[in-house]
């Protein structure tokens, strides 16, 4: 396992918060290897924004990271002091945050933005930095860049800002790009075209990515790997194609029936039925077992173990179409 | 009856002179638009990323001011409405935000982000206020409501947020309900559930909505017509039906073609759109769409198309002569 960018290992981090201890992201084990590209998908609050923050270190309290390690090429970046880690962010490993308005400065222009992080990390003048800069948006489908560079975040369009929060994350050339959601403020045709770019990326600069979304069709369009997480664990890991086209684990496979339903018009659309459980419980058995349609009286006393099969591993004691 | 309808709009904003000083320029965001929502319908709005959706839904909910046309819910003019009773139009529309980020105030609590609006334009006092704010988190799954109520929004997940925003549209019960990529944040479990919520409140109150995403899936669900945007103008308006399998003009026989190159039923090749995309401070001649289009002649670069309608449905575009 020494060929892998990123390995967390036993990752847990907890929300300290009043009304108790929110466990967001509860003991995920996660690799991505070299030139890999590895999809995370799950419910809406399950914990993979807060297991992004992890990795780039960047939780505010109350978070905390109690447990597990993440290592970057064999380096645990738990145990870096923030000064080296600063050298690593936004360089080697760079994150496309899920909501660019927030992590865009509104008082800074585009130009100004994305100038800094490659002035400082490639240590090119400013000028080279610009005209980089418009390039990358180019290559994102901004229709003219030249202009766009000048604009401030508030005169841009959702997928705008969506695209310049892609080009600030590849433009100092990371090894790791950790994507949150990158694609949803897209249209179809500019999703498929940034899609084309990051694959591009990754083959000519040897880039690895680990691609949260919702979309199962981009998940489906470039990951190598899926991990399905739910309620703050890894259910469910395998690449693509077996994960999505032989669901093993009820959650998965529910959540493929849901993204199907849509294309049937006359019919209310499929969803689990349920809600996950509050993160700040203590739950004995499954944390899926209250929403499952395979669930057996042991789901409800102990945790699953995991279980192998050829190559994939799943987190339950009765996977579907065992 | 229409609910709303959109007639002839204009949205340009300025943009800074160049260095050179060079005149003005704008950007025309919004370029001519017309079109009509019946009273009842959920009509969807598609196209490319920067095309004018969300400045198109800003200026129906009265956030900002169309430069030209005309714009009208229930028969009445928005710029006049929103100027004489915002009560009124507040309670006639709402919309839930593009971004489920900056719409919150990061120093209140979602009680009291949810009950504000009853308090002020509802007429209910603090008690019904908070019981109705609990049963609207549950209506979108935020549950136990309590532990949501009391949280503030940094304390909640990105697609957390988004439902609390269309909890908070729908509160009042407005006539109209614009929701702009009201499920761009939430895993397809969770836009079940939700497509559901509005596919019911929309037939037991009879809410109007006009939806915009660009999720495609979506929109064939719950709309019965979809209109397709291009650099500021509708270039085409069809039944929701014939979305995948019979639209006419090729912006939207591209898109789509796109879209189910992901998950969904693949349905043939993928239509690549050549060359650049064009600016819309410098719209190209005739048709905008000229550029990139496989089908393009000489008057495609010369002639804007006339849009053709019948039946509530529109193509603008050189290839047709008739509908
Ligand atoms: N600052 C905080 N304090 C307390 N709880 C928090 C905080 N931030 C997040 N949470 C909780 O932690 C859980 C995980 O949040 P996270 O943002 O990681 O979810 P997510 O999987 O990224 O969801 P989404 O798909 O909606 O973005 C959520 O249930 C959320 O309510
Ligand atoms: N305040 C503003 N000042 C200048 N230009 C603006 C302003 N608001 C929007 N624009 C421009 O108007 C055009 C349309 O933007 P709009 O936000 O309406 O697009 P959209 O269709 O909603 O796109 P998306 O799907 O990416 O959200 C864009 O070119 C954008 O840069
Ligand atoms: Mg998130
Ligand atoms: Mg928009």
């Amino acid at each position: 396992m020494n060929d892998a960018v990123l390995r967390v290992e036993g990752l847990s981090t907890y929300y300290y918060t009043d009304k108790g201890v929110v466990r967001a992201v509860d003991g995920v084990d996660l690799v991505v290897g070299e030139n890999e590209v590895v999809g995370v998908v799950g419910e809406s609050g399950c914990g993979k924004s807060t297991l992004a923050a992890s990795v780039m270190r960047l939780l505010q309290p109350p978070a905390k990271i109690v447990k597990g390690s993440i290592f970057f090429r064999n380096v645990n970046l738990l145990e870096l002091p923030e000064e080296e880690m600063r050298k690593i962010r936004g360089k080697k490993i760079s994150m496309i945050f899920q909501n660019p308005a927030s992590y865009l400065n509104p008082l800074l222009t585009v130009e100004e933005q994305m100038v800094e992080s490659m002035t400082l990390h490639l240590r090119i003048s400013k000028q080279e930095a610009a005209s980089r800069a418009v390039n990358i948006l180019e290559k994102l489908g901004i229709s003219a860049p030249d202009t766009v560079i000048k604009y401030y975040p508030h005169q841009l369009s959702g997928g705008m800002k969506q695209r310049v929060m892609i080009g600030m994350a590849i433009s100092c050339n990371p090894e790791l790009v950790l994507a949150d959601e990158p694609t949803t403020a897209l249209d179809p045709t500019i999703q498929v075209q940034i899609l084309e770019q990051l694959l591009e990326l990754r083959k000519n600069l040897g880039l690895s990515m680990v691609v949260i979304t919702h979309d199962l069709g981009v998940a489906k369009a470039i990951c190598d790997k899926i991990y399905v997480m739910y309620a703050g664990k890894i259910v469910e890991e395998g690449k693509v194609g077996d994960v999505f086209n032989r669901p093993l684990h009820p959650y998965t496979y529910g959540l493929l029936e849901s993204a199907l339903s849509v294309y049937e018009k006359d019919r209310p659309a499929k969803f689990i039925d349920g809600a996950p459980p509050k993160l700040v419980e203590e739950i004995k058995g499954c944390y899926f077992a209250n929403r499952c349609f395979n669930k057996v009286d042991r789901c409800l006393i102990e945790y699953p173990h995991p279980s192998f099969k050829n190559g994939r591993k799943v987190y339950c004691w009765n996977p579907v179409g065992d | 009856m229409s609910l709303l309808k959109v007639e002839d709009v204009f949205k340009l904003f300025p943009v800074r002179p160049d260095i050179f000083g060079r005149a003005k320029k704008f950007v025309h965001a919004v370029d001519g638009v017309s079109f009509s929502v019946e009273e009842g319908e959920i009509f969807g709005v598609i196209g490319e990323s920067g095309c004018g959706k969300t400045t198109l839904a800003r200026l129906i909910v009265g956030l900002i001011d169309y430069d030209r046309g005309s714009i009208k819910i229930k028969g009445e003019e928005v710029s006049e409405v929103k100027r004489l009773d915002v009560e009124r139009f507040r309670r006639t529309v709402q919309m839930v935000p593009q971004d489920p980020v900056m719409a919150f105030n990061p120093r209140k609590t979602i009680k009291h982000f949810l009950t504000r609006p009853l308090l002020l334009h509802g007429g209910l006092g603090r008690e019904e206020a908070v019981s109705r704010a609990h049963q609207l988190l549950e209506e979108v799954s935020l549950t136990p409501a309590d532990f949501f109520l009391d949280r503030y929004p940094h304390e909640l997940s990105v697609g957390q947020r988004q439902r609390v925003l269309i909890a908070r549209a729908l509160s009042l019960n407005p006539d109209l309900l614009v929701a702009d990529e009201p499920v761009s944040y939430l895993d397809v479990s969770v836009r079940g559930q939700i497509i559901n919520l509005l596919k019911e409140v929309h037939k037991k109150r009879r809410i109007t909505v006009l939806l915009i995403s660009h999720d495609l899936s979506v929109v064939y669900h719950l709309c019965s017509r979809i209109a397709v945007m291009y650099l500021g103008k509708v270039v085409e308006i069809l039944d929701a039906r014939d979305l995948f399998s019979k639209s006419l003009h090729p912006y939207t026989q591209a898109l789509v073609s796109s879209f189910s190159v992901g998950f969904g039923i693949s349905r043939g090749e993928r239509i690549v759109l050549k060359g650049e995309v064009p600016s819309p401070i410098e719209p190209p001649s005739g048709c905008r769409f000229h550029p990139r289009c496989s089908f393009a002649t000489d008057v495609c670069r010369k002639l804007e198309p006339k849009p053709l309608f019948s039946d509530g449905r529109l193509v603008a575009c050189h290839l047709y002569d008739r509908l």
